[in-house]
């Protein structure tokens, strides 16, 4: 990974072009897991999720000469990686039973002290909130929040004009912000900003 | 709040403003109340949503296992690749339609298609290099016998696959990733190591002959040494074999058993179990003879068994664990069950 920093995407993909095994070997240990999170937090399963991401690189290595980067590597892979899931929903009839696995997930916090059941309760209630946006706007906030995208690299990989992008951002924002202060008021961001300014702390250490 | 607020918060998270939109957005902050109240809450609410992804939980796998993993992503594009290959070349014959007649089209291109298979290996050759041979024995085969790219020779047991990674890669080793079970003889060549990779462990050689067993699901690895010697590695651990000896890596614990000395059945083709779990017993009779084979009840997977075979008949071997264990089997349809009596 550390010359791999340094060089630009054109240049990653003209040492992948070429068969350069160092670079290749680097690409994947850089993206492996980021890929993988992304195509989990799709199909909530580990296993699928490990197949489906080893098939995104493997792709990506058989298709290396035709590929042309329009923002990023990044958004390419990201695009392969949605497009090869979609397929494998589609196939499959998969369902990946969303809201089940989200109470499970956070139900293991619930025997810690008072704050931080008031904490996984907050942060429970905007995922669930993030989860009932309409499908376009939930999508593409969750790119932007969750795979930490750019705007433009979510244009690319969704095939859409960026201010359609930036359009639903808005929405996103503007629908979060009115359902969490409907059912909170005002404290509710009072608390999030306690909690954030905790986690910088933690993170500090 | 209308929606150019909104528009401009929008790209002031994302860092996506244009100067201009910076200007108004400094002046909207200082001047307007309501719009300094909305842009700090959704700046929480942009920061907290961050927090709230979940990940799966195996992050440090990759970088402990990355050559099995990289093994296992060539063996699949070993695989796209062979997917792809019946191209005949079709297309560029049917400009001369006109000109000739429907026999001799019909003849021509069954004489370029055999003139392409005839010589696609060379082919091959001159077209880039592929980055793996891949070969494999399907499950419930016989065994087979393989010439590996550099002369060595294997004995693939049914449900094996090996990925070959060509040498133009990789100048100073000989390396392929096996999943299943194999018996090697490696052409001697000390200035390149003849390493076999599985999904948890490494096992290096110069030259010698040696059985290696890891089919997929197995809980333990397992490498016995006819000939030479033998580093079997796994992660930070090694174990280094000499003739005649075997050892196994468990992957529950993430330890090598002892070395042990090796009997006389443990690198012929035959099945031996020697003191494994019945678990482990039934995928490897799964692999031999393409049967699918269910354990009734849990507690008989971690029952121990030891057993030599010398003929490969299934229902006889079945008979011989059935009556050591006290159990007794089934033979369905779709699958073979083992159960308490």
């Amino acid at each position: 990974m550390k010359n791999a920093e340094f060089l630009n995407n054109d240049d990653i993909l003209s040492k992948i072009k070429s068969g350069d095994r160092e670079t290749w070997a680097n690409f994947i240990k850089m993206y492996y897991e980021p890929i993988k999170g992304f195509i989990y937090r799709m199909v909530l399963q580990n296993a699928h999720a490990e197949e489906l991401t080893q098939d995104v690189f493997a792709n990506f290595w058989y298709k290396r000469h035709e590929i042309v980067i329009k923002t990023s590597l990044k958004a390419y892979l990201y695009r392969s990686a949605r497009n090869l899931t979609l397929n494998f929903i589609k196939r499959n009839k998969y369902e990946a039973n969303y809201n089940a696995q989200l109470e499970k997930t956070i139900s293991y916090q619930h025997n810690e002290t008072e704050e931080q059941i008031h904490y996984s309760e907050l942060e429970l209630t905007l995922k669930r909130e993030i989860e009932n946006l309409p499908e376009e706007c939930k999508e593409i906030f969750k790119l932007s929040r969750y795979e930490e995208l750019s705007y433009k690299e979510i244009a690319d990989l969704l095939e859409t004009p960026v201010r359609r992008v930036h359009y639903q951002i808005g929405i996103a924002l503007k629908t979060l912000r009115e359902k969490l202060k409907n059912k909170y008021g005002n404290t509710y961001f009072t608390v999030l900003y306690i909690i954030l300014i905790n986690l910088m702390d933690f993170f500090d250490r | 709040m209308n929606s150019t607020y909104w528009d401009i918060i929008t790209k002031k998270l994302g860092g996506d403003c244009t100067e201009e939109e910076k200007m108004t957005f400094e002046k909207l902050l200082s001047t307007d109340e309501q719009f300094k109240e909305t842009y700090n809450d959704a700046s929480k609410i942009w920061q907290t949503s961050t927090l709230s992804k979940y990940t799966p939980n195996s992050s440090k796998e990759v970088t402990r296992n990355f050559n099995g993993l990289l093994d296992k992503i060539d063996a699949k594009v070993v695989a796209l690749e062979k997917s792809e290959r019946p191209k005949a070349p079709k297309q560029k014959f049917i400009e001369f339609r006109r000109k000739w007649t429907w026999a001799s089209i019909a003849a021509s291109i069954i004489f370029i298609i055999g003139f392409y298979f005839a010589f696609s290996p060379q082919d091959q050759a001159t077209k880039e290099p592929q980055i793996a041979t891949h070969f494999s024995n399907p499950q419930g085969a016989a065994q087979k016998n393989i010439n590996l790219p550099d002369g060595s020779t294997a004995m693939l047991m049914g449900g094996t696959s090996i990925t070959w990674a060509n040498s133009n890669t990789l100048k100073n080793e000989r390396r392929l990733f096996l999943e299943g079970e194999a018996i090697f003889d490696v052409q001697n060549n000390a200035q390149k190591p003849f390493i076999v990779k599985t999904m948890h462990t490494s096992i290096k050689v110069l030259g010698t002959v040696f059985k290696v067993q890891a089919y997929k699901d197995l809980q333990l690895e397992t490498v016995s040494v006819e000939e030479g010697r033998v580093e079997f590695t796994s992660n930070d651990k090694k174990v280094t074999l000499s003739a005649k000896e075997k050892a196994s890596f468990v992957l529950e614990s993430q330890e090598f058993t002892a070395v042990k000395s090796l009997e006389i059945s443990d690198n012929s083709n035959r099945i031996f179990f020697d003191n494994i779990d019945l678990q482990s017993a039934s995928i490897i009779l799964e692999n031999r003879f393409g049967k699918k084979i269910k354990l009734a009840d849990k507690t008989l997977a971690r029952r121990k068994i030891y057993g030599k075979f010398n003929r490969e008949n299934l229902n006889e071997i079945l008979q011989s664990i059935s009556l050591a264990l006290d159990i007794k089997y089934v033979i369905k349809e779709d699958a073979i069950v083992l159960s308490k009596k």
